[in-house]
């Protein structure tokens, strides 16, 4: 029976198939691609979720009071592990530290509760390792947070007896006011009023006299989905961009693309290689969505949405791949250029760092990244069920037609 | 249909390319009959291979000129070439069998189609491995056979090969050049460029040599010889040989249109246009004193002819 299949279907199936087969035949490669996002998706919840374990803490009680024994029975999240009460046990705080067996120490002196007793500030001093980024820069936030109920409890034990010395004065005044001559009348009054007021003293107010509320303008189920938005798009820049330029690398070693110049065209090279990698980016799409599905994440999805996002960052994501396979002579280079494309852009993705804090320049620069986009358009078509608003196939057609000029000339 | 059939499977004319501003094809005119085998060589940078590859579209485009396959533009008969590149050209990941279908679907041919044909090739090549196999697990000649059956899935008429007999023994070269034989008979036109030059001319039909970017000689060996005055070589060795000897040998080579391709020690080789030649030389020897050996007079080879040039 003759085949029908008109001959570029033929060719553009024979560079579809290749890449297929390759990477069911080396299987690290496959391997590697099926794990990443299930390794990376996994880490990102187990990181989320971390809140609920326990951090062990180095404590020197020099105290020994009965107020720091209140503040070590209602520190939350923290486990201390109170050292001996010895002039050493600073030094001993240190090498703990050093030693990995607690990451955060606390020394409260002598006279913290008679401080407080007599409405003085109780010190109390963390010791931290400031070479472990990640906790330096949460370490104060993260004990005053803890500290809080503390706080209050003492707060709130002073205002109890403020109030009570306070409704004492007040009852004593009231009997005496009567008796006072007229022109003093108004001041005792004055006086009264003052000591209500100081009775009526909230403890929150004392606390905290400005309160700030956080209200999310989206449900806290969005908020928690948010993580996808940034991690799909992440960790697909990461395995596309470097597995579309070593691909490319790969066939142009092999003079496979020798072979496809002189029997085919290179617009259906090009057009089976994204097509290839659209698929893997519906598997990466698959992969992350499903950990986060069956870990309890519940999303309001747009299908259109979610079929523009994956053609949008396939399509960028390989192209940008292709483009760095071009200028690398070899595999190693392009999985160097690829990490020096997508770390920055990782960076600078809002994930890890809020951009809007940045100089202004950047933040112009981080609005035209393909990554921030990808990571806006996620959101899009993951959170708010919508279609997504960037003009990713402009954009992409735009870079199709660069790259395909280039690999004309290159090659 | 039988009109197009006999246009020529290859003709071009004035190509023209310049790459980084250095022009490397100065207009080259060239054509090919059916059931030929032709030869195009050249010193380096004589532009052979830049040839080949805009003939076979590696170099798509940026060249000035017509080329026509079969009396169309190339763009349309990419199917009628076979390229054979001189770098083994398989994706060594794959096993024998899947490089086949890859690449018979890469000349837009079926898998099945393509199984059909490399049965037919591996037979012809000799190559009678299991198809399971990873082309890497072959030896270097297998894997130059490979590589010529995964250019000719597709049957083309026209097959052009770069340097397909670097690096093969003799046996292997022997069984390429039987194999390129019986594809002249079977009606199919044979291009490649071999730096093997002896051999080569004992198999080809016609040799065109290029020249800095231009056609300089096409046609049959024996012309090649007349044209470049070639036609004999003679070998001498002299017992003892002075400076200024040697000298007055070379003046005397220059005016009498006699070449000396190579010198080494005491040795001389010289291209002779004709017998003459030998009998003027021996008398010059004769009068200048110079005792020697006749270490060979035969006819000139291609490689001989090609130091010439």
């Amino acid at each position: 029976m003759k085949n029908i299949t008109p001959k570029p279907l033929l060719k553009y199936w024979a560079y579809l198939k290749k890449d297929f087969m390759l990477l069911y035949s080396r299987k690290k490669y496959l391997i590697t691609f099926l794990l990443l996002p299930i390794i990376i998706g996994s880490l990102f919840i187990l990181l989320l979720n971390s809140s609920t374990s326990e951090i062990k803490i180095g404590v020197c009680d020099f105290d020994q009071s009965q107020t720091t024994l209140q503040i070590f029975n209602n520190i939350g999240r923290f486990k201390p592990i109170m050292l001996d009460n010895t002039p050493q046990c600073q030094e001993n705080l240190k090498q703990g530290i050093q030693e990995n067996k607690f990451p955060i120490g606390l020394v409260i002196n002598k006279g913290f509760e008679n401080n407080i007793q007599n409405l003085k500030q109780g010190n109390i001093e963390i010791h931290f390792d400031n070479t472990n980024a990640a906790l330096a820069r949460s370490v104060y936030w993260i004990i005053d947070n803890a500290l809080i109920p503390v706080k209050t409890e003492i707060i709130d034990n002073l205002n109890s007896e403020l109030t009570t010395k306070t409704t004492t004065l007040q009852e004593k005044l009231e009997p005496i006011i009567e008796y006072v001559p007229r022109h003093y009348e108004a001041e005792a009054e004055q006086i009264n009023i003052e000591l209500k007021n100081i009775a009526g003293l909230e403890t929150g107010f004392l606390v905290e006299p400005i309160k700030t509320e956080k209200i999310p303008i989206y449900s806290y189920e969005a908020g928690d989905a948010s993580t996808i938005a940034y991690i799909f798009p992440i960790i697909t820049i990461f395995i596309i961009l470097m597995l579309s330029s070593t691909s490319f690398i790969y066939d142009k070693n092999n003079n496979f693309l020798t072979r496809v110049k002189t029997s085919s065209t290179l617009l259906n090279y090009l057009l089976a290689k994204i097509t290839y990698f659209t698929a893997l980016t519906f598997v990466q799409f698959i992969l992350i969505f499903g950990i986060f599905f069956a870990t309890g994440t519940r999303y309001n999805v747009s299908f259109p949405g979610i079929i523009e996002l994956i053609l949008f960052i396939a399509i960028i994501d390989s192209l940008l791949g292709l483009l760095i396979g071009l200028f690398s002579e070899n595999e190693g280079l392009s999985v160097i250029f690829s990490l020096l494309i997508s770390f920055p852009l990782m960076l600078l993705s809002g994930m890890f760092f809020p951009t809007e804090t940045l100089p202004n320049f950047i933040k112009i620069i981080t609005n035209i990244l393909p990554l921030s986009n990808q990571i806006i358009a996620a959101k899009q078509a993951l959170l708010f069920g919508q279609t997504i608003t960037y003009p990713w196939f402009y954009i992409s057609i735009g870079l199709f037609i660069i790259v395909y000029l280039i690999m004309r000339k290159k090659s | 249909m039988k009109k197009r059939n006999k246009r020529k499977p290859i003709l071009t004319k004035k190509v023209r390319f310049s790459y980084n501003d250095r022009e490397i094809l100065k207009g080259i005119d060239f054509e090919i009959k059916p059931n030929q085998i032709t030869a195009i060589i050249g010193k380096s940078g004589s532009g052979k291979t830049t040839f080949l590859k805009i003939i076979a579209s590696i170099i798509p485009g940026g060249y000035k000129g017509k080329i026509q396959i079969f009396g169309k533009k190339k763009l349309f008969q990419k199917n009628k070439i076979g390229f054979v590149p001189q770098q083994n050209s398989f994706i060594p990941d794959l096993s024998i069998e899947e490089n086949i279908k890859i690449m018979g679907l890469n000349l837009g041919v079926t898998e099945k189609d393509a199984l059909k044909r490399a049965e037919i090739l591996l037979d012809k090549l000799k190559l009678e491995e299991d198809l399971k196999k990873k082309p890497t697990e072959l030896s270097g000649g297998q894997q130059n056979r490979l590589n010529i059956i995964l250019s000719m899935l597709h049957n083309p008429k026209i097959l052009i090969l770069d340097e397909p007999f670097t690096g093969l023994d003799f046996r292997n070269r022997r069984l390429l050049w039987h194999f390129l034989e019986k594809l002249k008979k079977q009606n199919k036109s044979i291009v490649l460029t071999s730096h093997l030059l002896t051999e080569t001319q004992e198999h080809i039909d016609k040799l065109i040599l290029l020249r800095q970017g231009k056609v300089f000689f096409s046609g049959i060996v024996e012309k090649l010889k007349q044209k470049l005055k070639v036609q004999y070589i003679y070998e001498t060795k002299f017992s003892v040989l002075s400076k200024e000897k040697a000298s007055e040998i070379k003046k005397y080579c220059i005016y009498n249109e006699i070449s000396i391709i190579d010198s080494y020690d005491k040795n001389f080789l010289f291209a002779l246009r004709d017998y003459n030649g030998k009998e003027m030389l021996n008398k010059l020897f004769k009068k200048l004193n110079l005792n020697f050996n006749e270490v060979s007079f035969r006819e000139a080879n291609l490689d001989e002819i090609f130091m010439k040039e």
